[in-house]
């Protein structure tokens, strides 16, 4: 297994990233972690793009 | 198990702040003095009755303020500097295990008896903790002709000056705090800190461009894979200033000492690791 990893740059690359995602998203999920990318406020106007897919499912 | 040398260490940082003298003096002393000309101008262009009312605006604002008060307004002032710092640190930590590579000097470092767990430690020390003090001694020198600049002014237009005594000490109280929130932020960071680290170990050209593109595939792939939005929910949250800004010393313990900043820290020494693992490997 460690003869793998440290095979070359790639194989150290590819399973830090595994490792990274794994954590980031066992974490995301363990504290449901909800996802804001989607929502954008502002003091002028507010954008809610999950808003507007309801909206257009709605329109369907 | 490596053996850790103080000596060696310092020597380290040393090399790194002689290499990077530009990025980590040069670009804060640049914009110190830039700023300290406008201010210089935009006063000189100012009226006697103007400069009068400046004054005594500023001696009666802070006359008799606690400087624990007033120092998280000075920090509007740290604006510019923080841009800065964050700007060139991006720019240091890209270039920090590529430079190297590029121009094979690596050969010759790691023919010294430094480790490469060394190595990128005092790179993390540098933007974490020396990198900022010369930022600090910058914005320490340009804060301190500007109240001199405003002593004289009042000597020389016969406004009171008591005020400017504690503009002078909230100054050295915002400078410590300024000073606490880059090494916090930089820990905050820390995954930012070993994303870019490791693809400047990784990278054979253009470090900038596999650092973003390879972040933008994964989160694009998670997307696309599972439907899920852990990854930009992740960096969203990390990047956010909002979670790191510290303008007083209130807060300070419960930030260093809470759940997202361990988590960052772990998430941050796994991809450090890789990139101390990446400098075995030599193009």
């Amino acid at each position: 297994m460690k003869a793998l990893i440290f095979k070359n740059r790639f194989t150290v690359l590819i399973t830090c990233l595994i490792a990274y995602v794994f954590i980031i998203v066992a974490e995301g999920l363990i504290t449901d972690r909800e996802p804001e990318l989607l929502r954008f406020d502002n003091s002028l106007f507010e954008l809610n793009i999950l808003e507007l897919q309801e909206l257009a499912e709605y329109l369907e | 198990m490596y053996n850790f040398k103080v000596g060696q260490f310092l020597a380290l940082i040393k090399k790194e702040c002689l290499e990077n003298r530009n990025l980590m003096f040069g670009a804060p002393a640049v914009l110190s003095l830039v700023l300290f000309v406008v201010s210089f101008l935009i006063t000189s262009q100012l009226g006697s009755e103007q400069i009068v009312i400046g004054l005594e605006f500023v001696n009666r604002w802070f006359s008799g303020q606690s400087p624990l008060e007033t120092a998280p307004i000075i920090t509007v002032l740290a604006i510019p500097f923080v841009i800065d710092f964050f700007f060139c640190s991006v720019v240091y930590l890209l270039n920090a295990l590529y430079q190297d590579r590029r121009d094979m000097s690596i050969l010759f470092w790691q023919s010294m008896p430094v480790s490469n767990l060394q190595t990128v430690l005092s790179k993390i020390v540098t933007v974490m903790v020396v990198s900022p003090a010369f930022l600090i001694a910058c914005m320490s020198v340009l804060y301190f002709l500007v109240i001199i600049m405003l002593t004289s002014m009042g000597v020389r237009y016969e406004v009171e000056m008591a005020g400017f005594g504690y503009l002078l000490v909230a100054t050295v109280v915002h400078l410590v705090i300024l000073y606490l929130f880059f090494v916090t932020s930089v820990l905050w960071l820390l995954p930012l800190v070993g994303w870019l680290l490791l693809f400047s170990a990784f990278a054979q050209k253009a470090p900038m461009l596999w650092a973003i593109g390879v972040y933008f595939l994964l989160g694009f792939l998670e997307e696309f894979i599972f439907g899920s939005q852990f990854l930009s929910n992740w960096a969203q949250t990390r990047i956010d200033p909002d979670n790191y800004i510290i303008v007083e010393f209130i807060g300070l313990g419960d930030r260093l000492f809470s759940y997202d900043m361990f988590i960052g820290i772990l998430v941050g020494s796994i991809l450090i690791s890789g990139a101390v693992y990446m400098r075995r490997f030599i193009d």
